[in-house]
């Protein structure tokens, strides 16, 4: 993965795991509409592509990941109502998160469909298991549950008896430095591999 | 009307950029290089402005009375879309140089008018995402300048203590208030 494009996928994550409440319930929503809004307009995009519409190709998928945010939103808020509300203005985040990915869409009509499509999904799964791996472990060492989205607000199952968390583990700051050492890890494995492939060379 | 200790603690203390998320992705990109930082801002602040007043007198008070305010988010962006393409076509005329900052223009017309209760503190709020920004981006510019000098492996130099460092600026600006005796103020 070439450094910009790292750059750009490391925050995108991060700038959805800090600002969005640490408990899995939330982590759980973000995931599947983070992956809806990248995949629905990827498949957009792809249609534009295949009709040969030029002179929309840049702006029409931005416009149509915000309609489809919004519609969301909407079913988020008939189905979930209190996570919904409790998520308030961060489920804008997810849809800006979506856009910057959206850079990373491979744009090419040489590539097929399928290929695309795998590289798409190359870029998305790790993502999603960071992104519920963080929003579990904060949902467990901060509040000592894990929880789960319902229509009556989030349904808690306990993890461990008598411990009920501790707070910092749960907070921004927390999140920070869990995220900085991530970022550490990942920059030491790529290049460890970037080495490697040289040497191969 | 906003007072001026509610601005300082969207600034400083619950900085909106570092604890609600506006413009947080774009600091970390701006942090290393600050080539279009001033007219990121400029524009932003121009782009933003117009917009809140547009909705608050258009959008607002047409779609909220009937349950439509879910709605708002749309115009807003298609009203930054517009807006940015007409000062791109003005900028490329005038300066020969293209403006960005559509993404953060609508993040903070979104916030503006999901926080606020009146136009003018919409117009505040715009104001605060602005400077909060501008200080997290210059902190983190010096940040990145002071980590790359340092000796530590490069794998830490890139993002990893940079974020680090965020992590307890933001201990630092809490402990400003007195929420370190309220821990669930951090949650």
């Amino acid at each position: 993965m070439k450094q910009n494009i790292f750059d750009i996928y490391i925050t995108a994550a991060f700038s959805l795991i800090i600002p969005i409440t640490g408990r899995m319930a939330f982590g759980l929503v973000t995931i599947v509409e983070l992956n809806i809004l990248v995949f629905f307009t990827f498949g957009f995009s792809y249609l534009l592509n295949f009709l040969d519409i030029d002179d929309l190709r840049t702006i029409s998928p931005m416009i149509f990941m915000v309609f489809l945010a919004v519609f969301l939103q909407c079913l988020l808020k008939i189905f979930f109502p209190i996570v919904a509300f409790s998520m308030g203005f961060s489920q804008y985040l997810i849809c800006f998160s979506a856009l910057a990915i959206g850079t990373l869409f491979p744009h090419s009509e040489k590539i097929s469909f399928k290929s695309q499509f795998k590289s798409l999904l190359s870029l998305m799964l790790p993502m999603s298991i960071i992104l519920f791996c963080f929003f579990a472990l904060r949902d467990v060492l901060g509040y000592g549950t894990l929880t789960l989205p319902g229509p009556w607000g989030i349904m808690e199952i306990k993890c461990f008896r008598g411990f009920d968390g501790i707070p910092f583990f749960a907070s921004i700051p927390f999140t920070f430095i869990c995220v900085g050492l991530l970022a550490a890890l990942f920059d030491f494995i790529r290049t460890k591999v970037i080495i490697l492939h040289r040497s191969t060379d | 009307m906003i007072t001026s200790y509610v601005f300082f603690y969207y600034i400083f203390c619950i900085s909106t950029c570092l604890i609600s998320g506006v413009g947080l992705q774009q600091t970390f990109f701006f942090s290393k290089n600050l080539d279009k930082f001033a007219s990121t801002i400029v524009t932003c602040f121009f782009v933003s402005t117009i917009t809140v007043i547009a909705m608050w007198l258009t959008a607002v008070p047409l779609l909220c009375p009937y349950g439509l305010g879910d709605l708002i988010p749309i115009f807003a962006f298609l009203f930054v879309l517009l807006l940015s393409k007409i000062l791109n076509i003005f900028f490329m005329s005038f300066f020969s140089k293209s403006i960005t900052g559509i993404a953060l223009s609508t993040i903070i017309v979104l916030f503006a008018l999901s926080e606020a209760n009146s136009l003018l503190v919409a117009m505040c709020f715009v104001l605060i995402c602005l400077i909060s920004i501008t200080i997290i981006v210059l902190l983190q510019f010096v940040l990145q300048n002071r980590i790359l000098i340092t000796d530590a492996p490069e794998f830490l130099k890139r993002t990893s203590l940079l974020l680090i460092s965020t992590g307890i600026i933001i201990l630092l600006l809490h402990s400003w208030s007195i929420s370190w005796l309220n821990l669930e103020d951090l949650k």
